[in-house]
């Protein structure tokens, strides 16, 4: 059994949103860790001994021993660590954020639209709009999700403020209109504004690029497969 | 006690998932079977965003989706957990639960789908059967240990649902050669009394799929 006071390292990538919720849940309980990163198109033999099935990033190593998957390894931070609680303490409320979080992951997969064209891009568009719409409506008079600090299903959305509008811009199109989700923008901003987010967030610009690159290869049948997002 | 009322269909492994989760922890519970092809405004106001089953309702309050609830279950009632304690085993266990998740609908596929498309669905199958045959099982008796717990739970689909598309098809997936492991945890799996007394009439789910199939396949 691994212990709290024994060392955390964190296998990522820099635009990865999975990656950056582990961050930012490491950052909430105050957690000190190694931050290694790790080229998804040249794959380190670390990243294959410590995630040999999936062999993606997040990978969280807590004395030794590894964990795989963003929300598998934020539940395992709950329980490690149980001061700053990310998920919600009642069972009820758990349940619904673990709702949330899975149709979330499951509805929101917008980044497919940088490289997909004419009627499958525009279904995933409407896709996205459809889950913004009923975010929406689940955000009522909260600041965050969590309440008034954020939890785990900010933390979950936490690619809208950062990589949504730069998926946009590469793929040309307009899935978030600040007139139609206005609860969504005001969340979108304060979000944004706190200062362990602020500071943390890729900039523009890169993932700009590296949405453009990542367009070019995963449009072309003969390159698609082993580029990552 | 709060009463407990499930909303589910008779047929679907979902369904059964909190069905075996309600029993093995000795939960009294109301079932309510739904038409799928008549909901009923119940659950329709129990779960607006996906309108599906199972949906559990715990003292007037719902909970959607089958591993949701298996985790709600598990902490309101934790008496016979199916969780381990230790919280990187818990871990280890919700990683496999997600695997299922991501992967499994691959076998529904195989039966919707024909020609490459399905030969693809096919070989994606046997690469996930693979994967948990060499990664999840190891030596132990079921995925969570000496006791059924939420992964093996999670898998039931492929204890008793998979053996009825191998039949539609006509295609062995699971050899018992190339799946030892596999093997013996459906057998060990079917055996537990809470699971061998609760488990859908094969021939019905035979039925039910071939029909949807040759429908689905009519209409394409």
């Amino acid at each position: 059994m691994a212990e709290e006071g024994q060392e955390v390292k964190l296998l990522g990538s820099w635009y990865s949103p999975f990656v950056f919720r582990v961050r930012w849940a490491l950052k909430l309980k105050g957690i000190q860790y190694e931050y290694i990163e790790q080229d998804l198109n040249n794959k380190s033999s670390l990243l294959l001994h410590y995630n040999p099935i999936n062999k993606k990033v997040p990978v969280m190593i807590h004395g030794g021993k590894p964990i795989a998957e963003s929300l598998v390894i934020i539940e395992y931070m709950d329980e490690t660590w149980k001061h700053n609680p990310i998920l919600p303490v009642d069972p009820y409320q758990k349940a619904m954020a673990r709702f949330w979080a899975k149709f979330i992951e499951e509805k929101f997969t917008v980044a497919r639209t940088l490289i997909l064209d004419g009627e499958q891009q525009k279904k995933e568009v409407k896709q996205a709009r459809d889950v913004l719409e009923i975010l929406e409506g689940e955000l009522k008079g909260k600041r965050f999700f969590g309440g008034d600090t954020i939890g785990f299903l900010d933390i979950v959305l936490g690619r809208i403020p950062g990589w949504l509008g730069a998926i946009e811009e590469v793929a040309c199109i307009k899935v978030f209109d600040p007139i139609e989700y206005p609860r969504m923008k005001k969340w979108m901003d304060s979000f944004s504004e706190l200062p362990m987010i602020k500071e943390s967030l890729p900039p523009r610009n890169n993932l700009v690029q590296h949405f453009h690159k990542f367009r070019q290869h995963g449009r072309d049948p003969t390159t698609r497969t082993g580029f990552h997002y | 006690m709060e009463e407990v009322k499930l909303f589910g269909t008779c047929l679907s492994p979902y369904s059964y998932r909190v069905i075996w989760a309600l029993k093995l922890k000795g939960i009294p519970y109301e079932y309510i079977e739904e038409d799928l092809s008549n909901k009923s405004p119940l659950l329709l106001q129990y779960n607006p965003v996906h309108k599906k089953i199972p949906v559990l309702v715990h003292g007037g309050k719902p909970i959607c989706e089958s591993m949701v609830i298996l985790e709600y279950i598990e902490e309101t009632w934790p008496e016979n957990p199916l969780l381990p304690s230790d919280p990187y085993d818990r871990a280890m266990a919700r990683f496999w639960a997600k695997f299922h998740e991501d992967k499994g609908s691959v076998f529904g596929k195989t039966i919707r789908t024909t020609g490459e498309e399905q030969a693809k669905a096919i070989k994606d199958s046997l690469e996930m059967l693979r994967t948990v045959e060499e990664h999840a099982l190891g030596g132990k008796k079921f995925f969570n240990g000496a006791r059924i717990g939420i992964v093996d739970i999670a898998f039931g689909d492929v204890a008793h649902w998979l053996g009825v598309g191998e039949d539609i098809l006509g295609v062995k997936l699971l050899e018992a050669d190339s799946f030892p492991r596999l093997h013996a945890w459906i057998q060990n799996f079917k055996e537990e009394p809470v699971i061998r007394e609760n488990l859908p009439d094969r021939n019905k789910i035979f039925a039910y799929v071939k029909r949807r199939r040759e429908m689905l396949l009519a209409s394409s």
